[in-house]
């Protein structure tokens, strides 16, 4: 595997990583505050 | 044995990392985002107030008290009945309007909406409830504990405290009457009270969306006061 390849797959690897993070946040966020609504 | 306890070791190392980037997100990186709606809001709310206060309608229905309790046979000096100044409905997630409570240092821009997109940029006004500063239960909701976290402190008020809520009809002051906790599922503190109200909702305790503290506000002062005061009396006024 040559360096370029190595780098882009640690780049992808890292943004495909805080996506999920985010969403994974954001869906357990709302145990903390959903946002005060009722209903 | 030691290859696993090592393995055990790293894992819940990385755990507690992804807590703690967990509850630095939610606390702090939140925040940055509110704060950014917030300050692009404040741009947008100068020009929607303009354009809503072009469309502002005034219907007067309300008879006073003053005309209908006199003697018939006396003449009669007119009084003019109170006005009710409406306001056209608002689009979702648009700004029109601020909410200001002095004693705990709020100040926010109000947006339409009570949906999760909504409430990430501000305190949200419940749609099919009348607007703030009209009669009947005016909802808003907002965060607690993350997204610019507007009714962090709400717990600290009590019974008599005010809240400022500026709207295109102009503003309207709302003294505290009721504070309780209820489920997130009692819908009930939305549905319409007589007279003209302001129910705050967010999430109870701090740091948990297991309750509702809610916050049940009488309008004192305002462009409609007059007429609300109007209504609520003829509705007192026993059938003659």
């Amino acid at each position: 595997m040559t360096r370029a390849r190595r780098v882009t797959t640690w780049i992808v690897a890292i943004a495909v990583g805080l996506v999920v993070l985010y969403f994974l946040f954001e869906w357990a966020g709302d145990l903390l505050d959903s946002g005060g609504a009722v209903g | 044995m030691q290859r696993v306890l090592r393995l055990l070791g790293w894992g819940l190392l990385g755990m507690a990392g992804l807590v703690a980037l967990f509850l630095i997100y939610q606390l702090f990186v939140t925040d940055f985002f509110n704060a950014r709606s917030q300050a692009r809001a404040e741009v947008e709310l100068e020009t929607s107030l303009e354009i809503r206060r072009a469309e502002l309608a005034i219907v007067t229905t309300a008879t006073t008290t003053a005309t209908t309790l006199l003697d018939p046979e006396e003449p009669v000096d007119e009084v003019p009945p109170p006005e009710l100044i409406t306001e056209p409905p608002v689009p979702i997630g648009v700004p029109f309007g601020r909410i200001e409570i002095d004693k705990i240092g709020l100040d926010a821009v109000l947006f339409e909406g009570v949906d999760r997109d909504t409430l990430k940029l501000g305190p949200g006004h419940m749609p099919d409830t009348p607007l703030p500063g009209q009669p009947g239960n005016a909802v808003v909701s907002g965060h607690r504990t993350t997204y610019g976290r507007p009714f962090f402190d709400v717990d600290q008020l009590v019974v008599g405290d005010t809240i400022d809520v500026e709207t295109a009809l102009g503003m309207s002051t709302y003294a505290i009457r009721q504070i309780l906790v209820v489920a997130p599922t009692d819908v009930w503190v939305t549905d319409p009270i007589e007279g003209a109200w302001l129910t705050l909702t967010t999430c109870n305790p701090k740091f948990s969306a297991a309750e509702r503290l809610i916050i049940q506000a009488e309008l004192v002062g305002g462009p409609n006061l007059d007429y609300v005061q109007a209504m609520t009396a003829t509705a007192a006024r026993p059938a003659a």
